[in-house]
């Protein structure tokens, strides 16, 4: 007698559908990847725990305000525009580190937008930033 | 006269096999150069400066809500702890590189406590804006 045998089914895997997933998973990571670098200034601080600095007399002092923005030793109140100006006329990249230093005292009750214009002018003129802190006074 | 069709005609099959290799080829690109969004459930307003740059992207960063709330990677963080947590992040990496996002409404007197605890734990700030 003659065994009839059962027709065999083609061994093939169908892939077609995978390359679907692997699209729907690119979309996912095309909606979540941020593709935006961010931008911002690089704030130059040295350590927290400083010293009062000696040579603090020749360097530049910022007492920011909410309203008003105080330069130097003999307080003057200047525009954003203006300190702006002022910082680049004291050509802080030509001088040695320790009078690259502008210290910035900033009142409780300034805004960090406020904060963040100050900051970054100080960085784009060359300052090093030197942080008054209250309580260590 | 009855025209003679041509028989045997051309299969057309178009092989997608490899469809699925470029695709999955394109996963593994994104997953390697992909930098997933931490800190996308907190909501901040960035500060705005015209004298801003492009910055390099660090994986340690820290945000202050418009609440005054920190956030550290994310995950809320309370003031004590953020030294000790930034300085273990930082511990094991190359860069000192921590990046500050601030709402820009908040007050010196919530974002400068931060200020002082991130330069005692040796980080180097960026702070992150928008251009004005």
């Amino acid at each position: 007698m003659r065994v009839k045998r059962k027709q065999r089914s083609n061994g093939e895997i169908n892939v077609g559908a995978f390359s679907d997933i692997a699209f729907l998973l690119i979309i996912f990571f095309i909606l979540t990847s941020t593709f935006v670098r961010p931008a911002g200034r690089i704030m130059d601080i040295p350590s927290g725990t400083s010293e009062q600095s000696e040579t603090e007399q020749k360097q530049l002092s910022i007492d920011l305000r909410m309203d008003e923005i105080y330069v130097g030793e003999e307080p003057e109140n200047l525009t954003l525009d203006a300190l702006r100006s002022r910082l680049a006329s004291a050509d802080l990249v030509a001088q040695p580190e320790a009078q690259r230093m502008v210290i910035l005292e900033s009142h409780k009750d300034v805004s960090y937008d406020r904060y963040f214009k100050v900051v970054s002018a100080i960085s784009q003129a060359g300052g090093i930033l030197a942080l008054r802190d209250e309580s260590v006074r | 006269m009855k025209l003679k069709r041509k028989k045997d005609r051309v299969q057309i099959l178009i092989p997608l096999a490899s469809m699925g290799d470029i695709a999955f080829l394109l996963i593994i690109f994104f997953l390697l150069t992909s930098n997933f969004i931490k800190e996308g459930h907190v909501k901040i307003e960035q500060a705005q400066s015209p004298d801003i740059e492009v910055l390099e992207e660090s994986s340690v960063s820290v945000t202050v809500d418009a609440e005054g709330s920190v956030w550290l990677q994310g995950a809320p963080c309370s003031l004590d702890i953020l030294q000790v947590g930034v300085v273990a992040l930082l511990e094991n990496m190359d860069t000192k590189v921590v990046m500050l996002k601030v709402d820009r409404s908040v007050p010196q007197d919530k974002f400068g406590n931060v200020i002082l605890e991130l330069s005692k734990a040796g980080a180097e700030l960026a702070l992150v804006g928008t251009e004005e």
